[in-house]
Formats: structure tokens, C-alpha cells, sequence
């Protein structure tokens, strides 16, 4: 590219690898073999950075270390503990909502195929799911209810304490895809780098006492539950990253959250015909999600990338071609609005500077691309 | 320098013009149409097709070779609205559609030129064979040759016409598929190809290391990838409704009975399924008795045919007989004819030898010399 876009708002899609997460990995991607199983002091040496790594990502979690396990990332996660829960070979039923991100709604498709019975809960227009409205779904067989903690389009936020009480209450396990740390739940998936540690890494939280099926088989490595050697590098990456989150999430969650309602509420005042997204359930301090009528929001995110800004329509998605928004479609978003969304996501790097730079330029790329008549695109 | 828009396919052509217009100094911005879901097709096949996921990344892959930025937009339902479904639907009324026009009018130079001007970029420019401008002038690369005269958006209903001209390289000219676009949608575009030989492009393409420079052409419909059309239209006609009927000849003889008017077009000799003493063609497809007429070479021949929806491109229409060369299909030897308006938008065309295989459905194009007047489509 001519130039790398100055503004980064996307941190919903990925944050950008945090220095501590750099400085710690550095050592781990030198020219030297390192097995954390080997056993010589090589591998020794990997093994303890690898179980120092455990314990910072137990730390974010406040969990047992021995509750992690580490994953190739959020959606390997996502798929151990549905395939992970389900049994084997894979029975019962599988309760979901209707806005879970697609590295749950395949593999629980996939068990669908399988002879598991699946349900998904419908969401209100702010993307809520209803505790009641799971307990109405629940059968005496459903063995797993996954809700996601936070919406990845929208942020909405679903109350997981209430929802995992419904489940348990039921007989059921509790899975949520999230990064919140709750002593109630049963599994729980997290991904690396959206913390701004390194792409390819995750964990799944797995309570103690359950006895989960692995998910990915091989030599038996990190207690049976996840085969395959570990990663030092990203493992530690990851760890210093979640280090970073305990130590600055609270203050930037406020300072982020400042930023980004006064950027939404510039923008909301300054372009017609635009509805937000979320901003009426508690939601991520992070997300801006709008929708515009009459403005393809493909297209709009291409011109604000040339205008310097890297944004998303929704979900990134394989291949870089956004598709229509199976949330918003959840959400009962008008058809007209759900081809012009734009969601602006903040993380710990974003400063003031950048939400004033989005709050320039996005008004006048929308009037753009509605002057030249692209509208839905599809 | 201008913000210049490059519709890329993935292929050899389109991924050279971007090089081209990068060498030249112009700010790039590639942009892809994702026109086919290919998600239930055998991707093995589905290489080399327009828009395939492969060609997609290839786009990608040549953008990022030049340091520019590149968008896909997924255009599938408007594409199946626009271009396949008149596509089926002109079979089953017993004519021979060509997709490839009504793609650039209502996807390629219509979508693109939109994008392209709501991305602020100057220009929109596509691998196309053909060049645009007034001088005339064989330049090779990125001369007046290649560009219309006016930025996008700088376009009035007052604004001058389009010169739009065959390619230097008459192998390659694709002059005859741009004859019903609109003539001001040509503002603002450019043909960066359309002064090159295809050798050339290929050394271009070589010399400015795109990387796709051997990537085979791709000649099937784009979104046929196995090439199978009659599977493929097979699979789109309504259901339960019988597509066969009669075979007759033109003297009214029965001669047989075939599957679907599809599968057949003006002309056809072979997969009649048909025996007889003298060698017959597909005269006529009568869509009302679902009859596939046949006869004689002979019978084949037309003096003249009779047009509908014309556009005209780089004149005003015109309103009194004229005088110009026909092409009634891609790779048609153009013949001396005169075109007779016939009413708001349809043409009497009186050739001055008879043609073979006029055929409906398909597009006729106008030229004088090397200039593409306009062309309108062949209802009879």
C-alpha cells in the first residue's frame, strides 16, 4: 500500500501485537529447538516459560492454571468445547443463540448433522438474549448452552451469570465465547490476538472435575486435552498480553469507552438516515456499530481505508468479501440499513486524535458514496 | 496524478493494465466483482473463470505485488438478476443470448463506474480491448488512445460523445461487446490495453512482473466453470415443464423430436440426432411450438434482419439512413449494410451480401472503419 492506513479502528477484527507481547515472544523465536515435553534443559527451559504462560492467561481469567488450555486460537476453542461437551460419539441437544459468532454456529451445525439436536435462542433488537427464553429451550438432554459473552458485531453484552444459572439449573453445561472471567461458567474460549497477542493463539477455560473429549488428539500433551506440541512463543506472547489487559483494562476500558460515545454521538448528529446498533443493551466500552441507508457498507469501508481508516462492515471474513449480517438479520435491522454497516472498533492504542480523524471523515465518505449512487451492493 | 480505478478479473489483461497504470505513476485502486458463488462448484474447474475464488486471490496476490489497494464486492445477486437469469429465460424463448454484453452494460460499466466515483477515484479502467478518444493515434501503453476525454462524473447530458474505437490489435477486439453501454457511462474510462498487441501485454506483463503473465485465457462463460451449458441451463428451467418438441423441416416434414430449444442455435448442424439425405442446419427456433426448424445450407442465408433496443455509442442516433459496416457476432466478418431507423429504437439492417445464421438474441454492431458506432439487438 502507498501508505498504512493512520487511523485503526478495527480492533474487534484484530488489535495490534502489543510491545510487551513482542518483547516476550523474542526470545522464544530464535534460532534454537525448544520442545516444552523434550527433556533436556532446553526443553525444560521451554517448559516452564510455557506454564508461566498458563498461569498469567489462569490470571486474566481468574482460574487454576490447570483450567487452561492453550488452543490454536478462539475458534479451535469454540469447536473443542462444543465437540468437547457433546460426547462421543456426539449425542443430546445443543442450545445456542442466534447471534454466536460462526466458529460456534459450524461446528454446531456440524453435530446437527451428527443427530444433535440444536436450538437456537432468538435475540431481541439491541441482539439480547433472554434468560427466560433460554429456560423455555432447555430439555432434559441439552448438554451444552454456548452464548457468546459479547457480541463481535454489535458488543452487546448478554447477562451470562443469569443465562449459565439457567443452564446449570437445567443439568446443563455452560460455554460462553468471550474474554470475561466468570467462576460460573463451565468453558469458556478466548483468543489471543484480539488482546494484542500473537495471531494463531487461544485457550479454552475448562472447569475443573469436567472431563472433556478432545478435541484435537495426539500425544497426549497439556493433560490429554489438547494434543499437538506447545507453542512457546505465541503461548508467552499471549500470556504477556493478558498480563496488559489485568494490569490497564479497567482504566482503558473507561477512557475507551469516553472515546468511543463521544465519536458514536458526533456521528449519529452529524449523517442522516443512520440507526446504532447495540447502544441500547449494556454492551463492550470498544464498539460503534452504525448502519446507514442508502450506502453499501462494503463500499464505504474501502473508501475509508483510502481516507486512512481501518474499519470493517462487520465481521472480517474469509477472503475479505463482506456478506450480509446473519446478527443484524437477528437483530431485525431493516434490510436497508444492513447493507450500510459500519462497525468502528477502539482498543488500548486508540487515542483522541483518531476518534476526532474518524469524526472528519466518516460524514463526508458517507455523502460520497450516497452523491455517486452506490447503495446496496449485493 | 489521477486516482485511477482498475476493475481486476484476476487474468493476464486486467492485472497488466493495473501494472501499467502504476508504472505510469497514476494512484491504483483495484476492485474485483464477486459476480458467482462458487461455494457448490468444484473449485478444480473453477480456476481460470472470471471471479472464481482463485481469481480472486490472484487480484489480490497482483495488487499486493504492485503495492495498491484492492477491493472485492460481492455482486452475486445483482449479476444473477441482470445477466443470468435473461440469460436462461433467452433460451427458453428460443434465442441465443450473449451474457457478456449485458454484463458490461448493467454490471461492469455500471456498478464499477458508481464504485469508482464514490472511492473519488478520476478515472475507472478495464482490460478491455478497444480505446477510447478521438486522435486515433496507435499508441502502445497509456496514450490519448486509451482514455476518454473526460474524468468520471464530468459527464452531462450535453457532455461530447464518446469516440469508442476498435483495438489496435484486431485479434483481441472487444469493441463489439461495449456496443450497448451507454455512451456516457465512457466518460472517465479508460482502456489501457486497447493500443497493445496481446504479445505486448504478455511482455508487459512479463516486464512488470505481475506474475499471472502464463495464466491461461479463460474463453467459457464466466459463470458456466465446467463449460456445460446445457447441464447448466438444464438445472434452471422450470420444473415439471417439458422443454422438448418437434423437429421439422422447413417444408413441413416431422423429422424428429429434440430435447429443449436450449440446446440448439441458428446454424447448428451437429446434435440434430437426426438422419437425412442432404446435410441440414437449425433455421429457426420457434419458441411458441417449442420447434426446432431445419434445412438446407441455403436456407440459412438473410438479406436482412431487423434490430431492437439500440444505443447508440459514439454518434448521436441517427435519424435518417446510414451507411456502415454490420457485425452480427463476436468473430463475425463485418459486412457493408444499411441501417434504416426504424422507429424510437429499432433498425432495419439491409446487408449488402446475405449473411449466414443471423441469429436472435445475439447483438449487431455498427462500425465505420475502426469506430464502433452503436449496435442494437437482433430480433429477427
Amino acid at each position: 500500500m502507498s501508505s498504512a492506513p493512520a487511523v485503526y479502528l478495527d480492533y474487534n477484527a484484530s488489535a495490534p501485537l502489543c510491545p510487551e507481547a513482542a518483547a516476550a515472544m523474542a526470545p522464544w523465536l530464535q534460532p534454537a529447538a525448544s520442545n516444552p515435553s523434550s527433556v533436556h534443559r532446553a526443553g525444560q527451559r521451554a517448559r516452564a516459560a510455557v506454564e508461566r504462560a498458563r498461569a498469567a492467561v489462569a490470571g486474566l481469567l481468574g482460574c487454576q492454571p490447570a483450567s487452561v488450555v492453550f488452543t490454536s486460537g478462539g475458534t479451535e476453542a469454540d469447536n473443542a468445547a462444543l465437540w468437547g461437551a457433546l460426547g462421543w460419539p456426539p449425542g443430546g441437544h445443543l442450545l445456542i443463540s442466534a447471534v454466536e459468532h460462526p466458529a460456534v454456529v459450524e461446528p454446531a451445525s456440524a453435530l446437527g448433522d451428527l443427530g444433535v439436536e440444536l436450538t437456537a435462542v432468538p435475540v431481541d433488537a439491541e441482539a439480547r438474549v433472554d434468560p427466560a427464553a433460554v429456560r423455555g429451550a432447555l430439555r432434559d438432554d441439552t448438554r451444552l448452552v454456548s452464548v457468546m459473552t459479547a457480541n463481535n458485531e454489535v458488543g452487546t453484552l448478554q447477562d451470562i451469570e443469569a443465562i449459565a444459572a439457567v443452564a446449570h439449573q437445567g443439568g446443563a453445561l455452560f460455554h460462553t465465547d468471550a474474554v470475561q472471567a466468570a467462576p460460573w461458567i463451565d468453558l469458556l474460549s478466548i483468543s489471543s490476538h484480539k488482546l494484542g497477542g500473537p495471531l494463531g493463539m487461544g485457550a479454552l477455560y475448562v472447569r475443573p472435575g469436567l472431563d472433556l473429549v478432545p478435541f484435537i488428539r495426539g500425544g497426549g500433551q497439556q493433560g490429554g486435552r489438547r494434543g499437538g506440541t506447545e507453542a512457546t512463543a505465541p503461548m508467552v506472547g499471549f500470556a504477556a498480553a493478558c498480563g496488559r489487559a489485568v494490569e490497564q483494562r479497567e482504566a482503558a476500558a473507561a477512557r475507551v469507552r469516553g472515546l468511543r460515545d463521544r465519536m458514536e454521538e458526533a456521528l449519529v448528529s452529524a449523517i442522516d438516515g443512520v440507526c446504532r446498533n447495540g447502544a441500547g443493551a449494556a454492551r463492550l466500552p470498544n464498539t460503534c456499530h452504525l448502519a446507514f441507508a442508502r450506502c453499501d457498507g462494503n463500499a464505504l469501508v474501502a473508501r475509508l481505508d483510502l481516507d486512512g481508516i481501518a474499519a470493517s462492515a462487520g465481521a472480517a471474513c474469509a477472503g475479505g468479501v463482506a456478506h450480509g449480517s446473519a446478527v443484524l438479520e437477528a437483530m431485525s435491522v431493516p434490510r436497508e440499513y444492513q447493507a450500510g454497516a459500519l462497525r468502528l472498533s477502539l482498543g488500548y492504542e486508540t487515542s483522541g486524535d483518531d476518534v476526532e480523524r474518524a469524526i472528519s471523515i466518516v460524514p463526508e465518505a458517507v455523502a460520497a458514496l450516497r452523491e455517486a449512487g452506490v447503495a446496496a451492493v449485493h | 496524478m489521477a486516482r485511477v480505478a482498475v476493475a481486476m478479473s484476476g487474468g493476464v489483461d486486467s492485472s497488466t493494465a493495473a501494472a501499467l497504470l502504476t508504472e505510469a505513476g497514476h494512484e491504483v485502486v483495484g476492485l474485483t466483482l464477486r459476480l458467482w458463488d462458487y461455494s457448490t462448484e468444484n473449485l478444480a474447474s473453477g480456476r481460470g473463470r472470471c471471479c472464481s475464488p482463485a481469481d480472486i486471490a490472484d487480484a489480490r496476490a497482483v495488487s499486493d505485488r504492485l503495492g495498491v489497494p484492492h477491493y472485492v464486492f460481492d455482486h452475486a445477486a445483482g449479476f444473477h438478476d441482470h445477466v443470468v437469469d435473461p440469460f436462461v429465460g433467452g433460451y427458453q424463448e428460443g434465442t441465443t443470448p450473449s451474457p457478456c454484453i449485458r454484463c458490461n452494460r448493467l454490471v461492469k460499466f455500471d456498478l464499477l463506474a458508481r464504485l469508482a466515483r464514490g472511492l473519488d477515484a478520476d478515472y475507472l479502467a478495464t482490460g478491455h480491448y478497444a480505446r477510447l478518444g478521438d486522435s486515433g493515434r496507435h499508441d502502445s501503453g497509456l496514450g490519448d488512445s486509451g482514455r476518454a476525454d473526460s474524468s468520471l462524473g464530468n459527464s452531462g447530458p450535453a457532455a461530447r460523445r464518446p469516440q469508442l474505437r476498435k483495438a489496435r490489435d484486431a485479434t483481441k477486439d472487444q469493441s463489439y461487446f461495449l456496443f450497448d453501454v451507454p455512451a456516457e457511462r465512457f466518460a472517465g474510462v479508460m482502456f489501457p490495453l486497447g493500443g497493445m498487441a496481446k504479445d505486448e501485454v504478455r511482455r508487459a506483463a512479463r516486464r512488470l512482473d505481475v506474475g499471472v503473465a502464463d495464466k491461461p485465457e479463460s474463453y467459457e462463460l464466466c459463470f458456466i466453470p465446467d463449460g456445460d451449458k446445457d447441464r447448466f441451463l438444464e438445472a434452471r428451467l422450470p420444473e415439471g415443464e417439458p422443454t422438448g418438441g418437434p423437429i421439422r423441416h422447413l417444408d413441413g416434414r416431422l423429422l424428429g423430436y429434440h430435447g429443449g430449444l436450449h440446446r440448439f442455435t441458428v446454424g447448428q448442424r451437429r446434435g440434430l440426432g437426426i438422419s437425412a439425405a442432404e446435410p441440414l442446419f437449425v433455421i429457426e427456433l420457434d419458441a411458441a411450438s417449442k420447434t426446432v426448424v431445419v434445412g438446407p445450407d441455403g436456407a440459412l442465408d438473410a438479406d436482412h434482419l431487423l434490430a431492437g433496443r439500440c444505443n447508440w455509442v459514439s454518434i448521436e442516433p441517427p435519424r435518417q439512413p446510414l451507411r456502415a459496416a454490420a457485425r452480427i457476432r463476436h468473430r463475425h466478418r463485418e459486412v457493408g449494410a444499411l441501417i434504416t431507423p426504424r422507429g424510437e429504437d429499432r433498425v432495419r439492417v439491409d446487408f449488402d451480401q446475405p449473411q449466414r445464421a443471423v441469429t436472435p438474441g445475439q447483438g449487431v454492431a455498427f462500425y465505420d472503419g475502426d469506430l464502433l458506432l452503436g449496435g442494437g439487438w437482433i430480433e429477427r
